[in-house]
């Protein structure tokens, strides 16, 4: 039961699919070193952790500003928590702080980890189920990122018409996965 | 201005703002809505930003950043919500900031020396995003339901589907590759030109 649950959970709360996050984190990671799977990791720990942590702001703020307040408390989490990563990984090496850093910082800017951890506020109601919701969210970006990589030689291919090629035609294959994902979820559901 | 709309279109070319674009864009005045929230927040964002000395370290400048984007939706929430009550307002709205932070358009404002040529990039930045964001609401709108701002202007639906995510960001990526196809054949153009010459 737990096992469907977590699958459907990936396919039909999807963060890109569903709620339509982290699309310009993932086509500038196309230009970046580290590219979409990298992008996809960074996102699942920040992704595991602000959520985790809106789950603390919100037994923290007053509820008559915890709507405004929120955005502000996630986005200095998600700063420091890249900071932080990128002051580990550079004591570990250079070169891999100096890798790492540009992937970081789409994560901690993307709308997969922000706007995750603010619609878990809508569906979660303590801690540890916020933590399971972001990882899960995370999970499913990470999903996403792995199935365009898969999809990569085909949409970057020399085949592909020049305006289709690269980042649009990524763009596009999302869509149609965002569509198949939502026909599946009213075909379980009727 | 041809060339921010089309060339240089952040929406188009770096899919700024994307997730609240397909998400509020259902009808017009919800583009509208999403208008007015993207020009108060990228606009306070863009000038608060520039008040961080360029000596700061990078890392530490983003983290500055991604807090007064953050900090920045407060009043664009607050504006957006009494200019336009009706439409309500949305965590997507958190987004516009911290999506603007990843642009090219952004780097470049930031690199600029002079306040003068930092107004001229926010001006354009703001005429190709908030023109783009009125025209997409507008087809979504008259293609998925068959009105124009509340106003039935068509008997049925043609596309249903358009008023749906899905179907949102399928327009955007045609309107992406659409945007690429009149640039590639400009482009085309101005060599035969360049070469007739």
């Amino acid at each position: 039961m737990r096992l469907q649950s977590d699958l459907s959970f990936l396919l039909f709360q999807n963060a890109v699919f569903c709620f339509v996050l982290g699309l310009p984190a993932m086509r500038r990671s196309l230009t970046d070193r580290g590219g979409l799977i990298m992008l996809g990791i960074c996102s699942l720990v920040m992704t595991t952790v602000v959520t985790g942590m809106s789950g603390v702001y919100r037994m923290l703020l007053p509820d008559q500003y915890a709507a405004l307040l929120m955005p502000v408390c996630l986005a200095v989490t998600a700063a420091v928590l890249d900071l932080l990563i990128l002051l580990i990984c550079t004591a570990a090496s250079g070169v891999l702080g100096r890798w790492i850093a540009p992937i970081l910082h789409s994560a901690a800017l993307s709308g997969a980890v922000i706007g995750s951890a603010l619609i878990s506020g809508t569906q979660t109601y303590d801690i540890p189920s916020a933590f399971r919701f972001g990882f899960r969210s995370g999970i499913s970006f990470l999903l996403v990122c792995i199935l365009l990589r898969t999809a990569q030689p085909a949409w970057n291919s020399q085949k592909m018409p020049a305006a289709v090629r690269g980042w649009r035609g990524m763009l596009l294959l999302t869509a149609l996965m965002t569509m198949s994902a939502a026909c599946m979820a009213a075909g379980m559901e009727s | 201005m041809e060339s921010s709309l089309l060339r240089r279109n952040p929406v188009l070319r770096e899919l700024l703002c994307a997730a609240p674009l397909i998400m509020l864009t259902e009808t017009v005045q919800q583009a509208g809505m999403l208008c007015a929230a993207f020009s108060i927040s990228a606009l306070l964002t863009v000038l608060l930003c520039a008040l961080i000395p360029r000596r700061v370290l990078f890392a530490v400048r983003v983290v500055l950043y991604s807090v007064i984007a953050a900090l920045v939706y407060v009043p664009s929430v607050l504006a957006a919500e009494y200019l336009l009550p009706d439409a309500g307002s949305s965590i997507y709205l958190a987004l516009l900031a911290e999506g603007l932070l990843l642009s090219a358009a952004f780097d470049s404002m930031m690199e600029k020396q002079s306040l003068h040529k930092m107004l001229r990039e926010i001006f354009m930045l703001l005429v190709s995003v908030n023109v783009t964001i009125l025209f997409f609401g507008m087809m979504r709108e008259l293609l998925g339901c068959g009105t124009l701002a509340g106003r039935i202007c068509l008997r049925h639906a043609p596309l249903p589907l358009l008023g749906t995510p899905a179907g949102g960001m399928l327009l955007l990526a045609l309107f992406c590759i659409l945007s690429q196809v009149i640039c590639g054949a400009d482009r085309r153009e101005e060599r035969r030109d360049a070469a007739s010459e």
